[in-house]
């Protein structure tokens, strides 16, 4: 369970991230119990039709990566493979992502830790996980996996 | 009137905004001629917010989500408006 600043962390830059997703079709929520965790629908702009039920989940905002993962709706599963994108690094066998912006990506590749693809902490690592999310679905996007 | 059109061109100018939020620093503008390409404005951005390319990623400019391509002009992309707005995206590898 993330702490005290980090929820007071997350009530500031949630703001910037639901305006972004709605920009795009999307929509931000809170994810259930966990203040710290957040559900982002998403859709790819070749392929509006098709939603996205992502999971962001922080321990520590903005000092570590969070958890993503795609789940099949809002409060649904996340360990069904339809539910992901197709996109390259996206693994919905493993239901990670990795790239050096999630926590299973840093765990994965711990050398990402340190140096240039270290985690962001300065200005809005939320928004910047969002924008890179979007980005992939609009400009990586091959299909749904099945 | 192609002599209006071609001096409107010739003195027009466009408000630039780009934006990169794991930066400290205000988002980065400028004013351009419609001919500044994207790439002109991709480097004076990643120069402005001190961050630079790697063989593991590279940083690109969207627009409206679509990725920009160095070579298109300012003036293409922003059509007839006064103003364009990117966003800097850290294009990350896989692992």
């Amino acid at each position: 369970m993330a702490d005290q600043e980090s929820l007071l962390n997350l009530a500031a830059d949630e703001v910037a991230v639901a305006a972004f997703l709605a920009d795009n079709g999307g929509r931000l929520t809170r994810d259930g119990g966990d203040a710290a965790a957040y559900r982002l629908r998403m859709r790819p702009a070749g392929a509006p039709s098709e939603i996205y039920y992502v999971r962001v989940a922080w321990s520590a905002y903005p000092h570590e990566a969070p958890s993503v993962k795609f789940a099949d709706s809002i409060g649904g599963s996340l360990t069904v493979a339809s539910a992901w994108p197709v996109i390259p690094g996206y693994r919905p066998a493993s239901f990670d992502i990795c790239k050096p912006m999630t926590a299973e990506g840093y765990a994965l590749h711990a050398e990402w830790r340190t140096g240039p693809d270290a985690w962001p902490t300065t200005g809005n690592p939320f928004l910047w996980v969002a924008e890179i999310l979007q980005y992939d679905l609009d400009n990586h996007y091959g299909g749904r996996s099945s | 009137m192609s002599e209006t059109n071609t001096a409107d061109t010739a003195t027009r100018i466009i408000a630039v905004r780009v934006s990169f939020p794991v930066s400290e620093k205000s988002p980065y503008r400028a004013e351009e001629t419609p001919s500044t390409t994207a790439g002109a404005i991709r480097e004076a951005a990643m120069k402005d917010f001190t961050v630079s390319d790697s063989s593991q990623y590279t940083y690109v400019l969207a627009h409206h989500g679509r990725k920009v391509p160095d070579s298109e002009t300012i003036g293409q992309i922003a059509g007839d408006k006064h103003s364009v707005e990117f966003r800097l995206v850290k294009e990350l590898t896989q692992g």
